[in-house]
């Protein structure tokens, strides 16, 4: 039987080694890779000394440690979780503001085409021998 | 007073084209807004029968689509907008009731029925409004009125994560401190048997759910 270290130091590196090729690959971007990156190299440590989780536990007056860990996890996945959302909401509002704001350009994109069409010189070619005013709204 | 009628369409257009047709009887300027509809064909009957639109490539929602019209309105100099339903809920006439009281100076005006809905959707509003504290008793009219300087406001920031242009809109309006009036007008049954903001129960559902947290959340 192998040590429990050597368990808790294998599942905290592949954890590890997962984000770090995301992040290599560029599936996750860089500002949110810090994030993950502090939570790898956390898994990892406590992968290698779990005895930390033991000491805190103690130092934090709880009896059973594991619930100290998982407390913890908790926690970060909550705030992570938490960020995701507010990123979503976020980026609602600027998909919507932008959409507006397409729709109107187009608009009037396609109103100055028509009053383009209306004068008959511009549609000839580019010959401005003629030059014609043609009053703009 | 330059006024612009804005029509958001989602899915309607069956009872679009005489809805439309009667307002040009009344107004010169119609935007019709559609909302990212799923068949886009009858874009080019607006066209062909001389309707301006704004079109999406996607739903946004009611009042996304009322938004860009505003932009729309704002870029073009209009003083005023009027918003109508494209359903045949609204009458011209009611459109035309909201004008005067835009160049009187009010920011928002809003016509309301109180002849519409069944008894338990009254009480429903009426625990809304109450809870709310809002002064407009019919908020989830469609046919209202609005400034040009309400449309500057009303573009911004907090206002484009709301979803239909109802008590949210008034409440926030209200709170900003735009002056807002209630106009009563006459509306027929709308021609769709559905209605658009609440097609089903659990869509009801979830739009008091939205509505309460966002009253709670909101409150002064």
């Amino acid at each position: 039987m192998i040590p429990y270290k050597v368990t808790t130091t294998i599942i905290g590196v592949i954890i590890f080694l997962i984000i770090f090729m995301l992040v290599r690959r560029g599936k996750l971007q860089e500002k949110f890779a810090l994030a993950w990156f502090a939570i790898g190299i956390s898994v990892v440590i406590l992968g290698l000394f779990p005895v930390i989780i033991d000491k805190v536990a103690w130092l934090t007056g709880i009896t059973y440690p594991p619930a100290l860990l998982f407390a913890i996890a908790v926690g970060v996945l909550l705030i992570q979780n938490l960020y995701l959302f507010i990123f979503a909401s976020q980026n609602e509002v600027r998909i919507k503001e932008l959409l507006q704001q397409a729709a109107v350009l187009n608009k009037l994109v396609e109103e100055l085409r028509c009053t383009d069409k209306s004068r008959p010189d511009r549609t000839a070619g580019t010959d401005e021998s003629h030059p014609q005013i043609t009053p703009m709204k | 007073m330059r006024i612009l009628v804005l029509v958001p369409v989602y899915n309607e257009w069956p009872h679009l084209l005489p809805v439309l047709k009667g307002l040009r009887r009344h107004f010169s300027d119609i935007l019709v807004v559609d909302d990212g509809s799923e068949d886009k064909s009858f874009l080019s009957h607006l066209k062909d029968d001389g309707f301006q639109y704004l079109s999406f490539p996607f739903n946004l929602g009611h009042w996304n689509a009322i938004q860009a019209g505003f932009r729309y309105a704002l870029k073009k100099g209009y003083d005023g907008v009027i918003t109508f339903d494209g359903d045949g809920q609204h009458l011209p006439e009611g459109a035309l009731k909201m004008a005067p009281y835009l160049e009187e100076g009010y920011d928002v005006v809003v016509g309301n029925d109180n002849g519409r809905g069944t008894l338990s959707k009254k009480l429903c509003w009426k625990a809304l409004n109450r809870l709310s504290g809002l002064q407009i008793r019919d908020f989830t009219s469609g046919l209202r009125g609005y400034s040009r300087s309400a449309m500057n406001e009303l573009i911004c920031g907090p206002f484009l994560s709301l979803h239909y242009q109802d008590l949210g809109v008034l409440f926030m309006a209200q709170k900003m401190g735009l002056t807002m009036i209630e106009v009563p007008t006459l509306m027929t049954e709308r021609v769709s048997e559905k209605s658009k903001v609440f097609p089903t129960i659990t869509s009801v559902i979830s739009y008091l759910c939205i509505t309460l947290t966002f009253i709670f959340v909101r409150r002064p």
